[in-house]
C-alpha cells in the first residue's frame, strides 16, 4: 500500500513538472515546431502546436535569403577571435592572481569582480567615441574589442575558481623539479582545468555570437554585420513571414543552446562557486 | 619556498600584464573619458566642443523624461527582481529531487536564459500579436476576452508586456543559484526536524528558508543590476513606447546619445545609472564580504 503510495507520488511528481516546463518553455516550443511549418500553416486563424506536413523549405530558403550566409559568417568570426584572447589573456591572468605574487594582487583580484557588472549600457557612448577616433568604426575588430571587456572578468573569474582547485602542492612539486611556470601551466594546469577551459571558451563565444547593442552601433555596413542585427533587418524585411524568422530563430539560439547544454554543469558551478562558497 | 615566490613576481607581473592592457584600454580609460565628456556639450562624432562644467547634470534635474525614466527604472527593477526570484525558488524547490530524469528538466528550464535577446524579442512580438498571435489565439479561443489586443501597444499593459519577456530570461540564474544552496543543505537537518514530528510547511519555514536567506540576497542583488542595466529587450520590443510608458534610464541614455546625438548628456545619465550602480555593488561587497573572507 505504502510502495503503491511513493509510486503514484513519482508520477504525479513527473507529470506536474512536465506540464511546468512546458508552459515556460512554451514560446520556444512553438519557434521550433513553427519552423518546419509549410508557411500556409503559420498565418492561420487556428493554429496547432505540431506542423501537419514537416518541411525544411523554411531553412533552405533562409539560407539563400540577402546576406544571411554572410551574417552568419560575421558573427563566427567575431565570435572565434573574442573567445580565443579572452582564454590566452584569461588563463595568464588567472594563473598569476592564484599562485604568483605581484603588487596589487588584491586590487585586481576584487577589480575583476566589479568589472564583472559592469553594464554595457555604460560602455557603449565612450567605446563609439573611442573607436571613431581610432578609425575602428564599421569593422570586426572592434566588436571583438568591446566583447573582450565584458568576456574577460567573467573569465578570469571563473578560471580563478577552476585553478583554486588544483592542489597548490601539484604545482610547488613540478617547480622544484625544474618546470618553469609555462611548463606547469601547459603540461599540469591547462589538462586539469580543461572543464574550466571549455566553459570561458564557449561563454565568450556566446557572448560574441549574440550580443545585438554594440554589433547594432559599431558596425555600419551590411557586409560587416553580425546575425543578431541580421535576424533585426530580417525583421524588417520578412515582417509576416514568421516561418522564415522562426527558422532564423532556431538557426541562431539552437548551436548556442546545446553549447551551453554541453558545459552546464561547470558553467553553473563556476557562476555559482563564488558566492555559495560554504 | 620563500625564494621560489620572490624569484616568480616577475613572471606573475609578466602573466598580469595582458589583462590589465586590456581592461584598461576598453573599460577604464573609455569610462574615465565617458565621465569627463559628460562635462562638456560634446555632439555625437563632433571634435569641437566646450567644457560646460555641471550644466549637463542641472539640466537633468528639469529634465521630465529623465525623472520619469528613473521612476520606470525602478518599478521595473523591483516588480522584475520579485518575479524572477518566486519564479526561480518555486522552480528550484520544484527540481530539487534526486531522480535521474531531474537533469534533463533543468536543462530544459536554462533555456531562456542561453537565449539571444534578438531572438527573445522576436519570439514575444509574435506571441503577442494580435492577429495570429498564439496569447490572443488561445484568450479568444475560451472567450476570456473578446477582442483582439496587443499588449504592447496600450500604455496600460505595454509594462507588462515588457516585464513578461524580461522575467522570463533572468529567473533561469536564480533557480540554479537556489538550487545549488539547496544542495549543499545539510541532509541531517530535515531528518532530525522529521524524528521531532515537524511538518513539511514547518521544515520549509523554519530550516529552507533561513539556510537559502544569504545565496537569495545576493542573487538578488545581482539581478537588481541586471534588470536596472536591462537594455537589449525594451528597446527592441518598445523602443520606449507607447508614449514613454516603457522608457527606462538605459533606454533613455541610448536614445539621447545615438538618435539625438547629445553624446554629452547621454553620458551624464550615465554617470547618474552608475552611482546607483556602485550602491548596489558596495551592497553586493558587504554581503559577500561577511560570508567569505577575500583572501586569494
Amino acid at each position: 500500500m505504502k510502495y503503491k503510495g511513493t509510486w503514484l507520488k513519482s508520477i504525479g511528481y513527473f507529470l506536474l513538472l512536465s506540464i511546468v516546463t512546458f508552459i515556460i518553455i512554451f514560446p520556444m516550443v512553438i519557434t521550433f515546431f513553427t519552423s518546419l511549418k509549410p508557411i500556409g500553416e503559420v498565418i492561420t486563424a487556428a493554429p496547432t502546436l505540431l506542423p501537419q506536413h514537416f518541411t525544411l523549405d523554411n531553412y533552405i530558403k533562409l539560407f539563400k535569403v540577402r546576406n544571411f550566409p554572410q551574417y552568419m559568417y560575421n558573427s563566427l568570426w567575431v565570435a572565434s577571435f573574442t573567445a580565443i584572447l579572452s582564454l590566452m589573456i584569461s588563463s595568464l591572468a588567472a594563473a598569476a592572481i592564484v599562485w604568483m605574487k605581484f603588487p596589487g594582487r588584491k586590487l585586481v583580484a576584487k577589480g575583476i569582480l566589479a568589472a564583472y557588472m559592469f553594464p554595457q549600457i555604460l560602455l557603449i557612448i565612450p567605446l563609439f567615441i573611442m573607436c571613431y577616433r581610432l578609425n575602428l568604426i564599421d569593422t570586426k575588430f572592434s566588436l571583438v574589442m568591446a566583447y573582450l571587456s565584458f568576456s574577460l572578468p567573467f573569465s578570469v573569474w571563473m578560471l580563478k575558481t577552476f585553478f583554486e582547485s588544483i592542489p597548490a602542492e601539484l604545482v610547488q612539486a613540478a617547480l622544484v623539479d625544474g618546470c618553469s611556470y609555462w611548463q606547469v601551466l601547459h603540461r599540469i594546469i591547462l589538462p586539469i582545468s580543461l572543464a574550466g577551459i571549455t566553459t570561458v571558451v564557449i561563454f565568450s563565444f556566446v557572448l560574441g555570437w549574440s550580443e545585438y547593442l554594440f554589433a547594432a552601433n559599431l558596425i555600419t555596413s551590411d557586409s560587416n554585420r553580425t546575425i543578431a542585427v541580421g535576424l533585426q533587418t530580417l525583421l524588417g524585411y520578412y515582417r509576416t513571414d514568421y516561418a522564415l524568422l522562426t527558422a532564423a530563430s532556431v538557426t541562431m539560439s539552437l548551436p548556442v543552446y546545446c553549447l551551453f547544454v554541453m558545459v552546464q554543469k561547470y558553467f553553473i558551478k563556476g557562476l555559482t562557486v563564488g558566492a555559495v562558497k560554504e | 619556498m620563500k625564494s621560489a615566490h620572490s624569484k616568480t613576481s616577475i613572471t606573475g607581473i609578466l602573466f598580469i600584464t595582458p589583462l590589465v592592457l586590456c581592461i584598461v584600454s576598453v573599460l577604464i580609460y573609455p569610462f574615465a573619458n565617458g565621465v569627463w565628456l559628460s562635462f562638456t556639450n560634446k555632439m555625437f562624432t563632433y571634435e569641437r566642443y566646450q567644457v560646460i562644467g555641471w550644466e549637463n547634470y542641472l539640466r537633468m534635474l528639469q529634465d521630465d523624461l529623465f525623472w520619469l525614466s528613473l521612476q520606470h527604472s525602478l518599478k521595473f527593477t523591483a516588480v522584475g527582481v520579485l518575479g524572477a526570484l518566486l519564479l526561480g525558488l518555486l522552480l528550484a524547490l520544484l527540481l530539487n529531487r534526486k531522480e535521474k530524469y531531474v537533469a534533463f528538466f533543468r536543462g530544459l528550464l536554462f533555456l531562456p536564459w542561453t537565449l539571444p535577446s534578438i531572438v527573445v524579442v522576436l519570439t514575444f512580438r509574435w506571441l503577442y500579436n494580435d492577429f495570429y498571435g498564439y496569447i490572443n489565439y488561445i484568450l479568444l479561443k475560451y472567450h476570456i476576452i473578446d477582442m483582439p489586443f496587443n499588449i504592447l501597444a496600450s500604455a496600460q499593459t505595454a509594462w507588462i508586456g515588457v516585464l513578461i519577456p524580461l522575467i522570463w530570461c533572468y529567473y533561469p540564474f536564480v533557480m540554479v543559484f537556489l538550487l545549488a544552496a539547496l544542495q549543499s543543505i545539510d541532509k541531517n537537518l530535515y531528518q532530525v526536524a522529521q524524528l521531532e514530528g515537524a511538518t513539511k510547511w514547518q521544515m520549509f519555514w523554519h530550516i529552507t528558508l533561513p539556510s537559502l536567506k544569504p545565496s537569495i540576497i545576493i542573487v538578488a542583488i545581482l539581478e537588481t543590476i541586471w534588470m536596472f542595466c536591462a537594455f537589449d529587450l525594451v528597446f527592441l520590443l518598445t523602443t520606449g513606447g507607447p508614449a514613454y510608458e516603457t522608457l527606462t534610464l538605459s533606454l533613455y541614455i541610448y536614445l539621447k546619445a545615438f538618435p539625438a546625438k547629445d553624446m554629452a548628456y547621454g553620458m551624464a545619465l550615465a554617470v547618474i545609472m552608475f552611482i546607483f550602480l556602485i550602491v548596489f555593488t558596495a551592497l553586493y561587497f558587504r554581503v559577500m564580504g561577511s560570508r567569505q573572507n577575500y583572501e586569494v
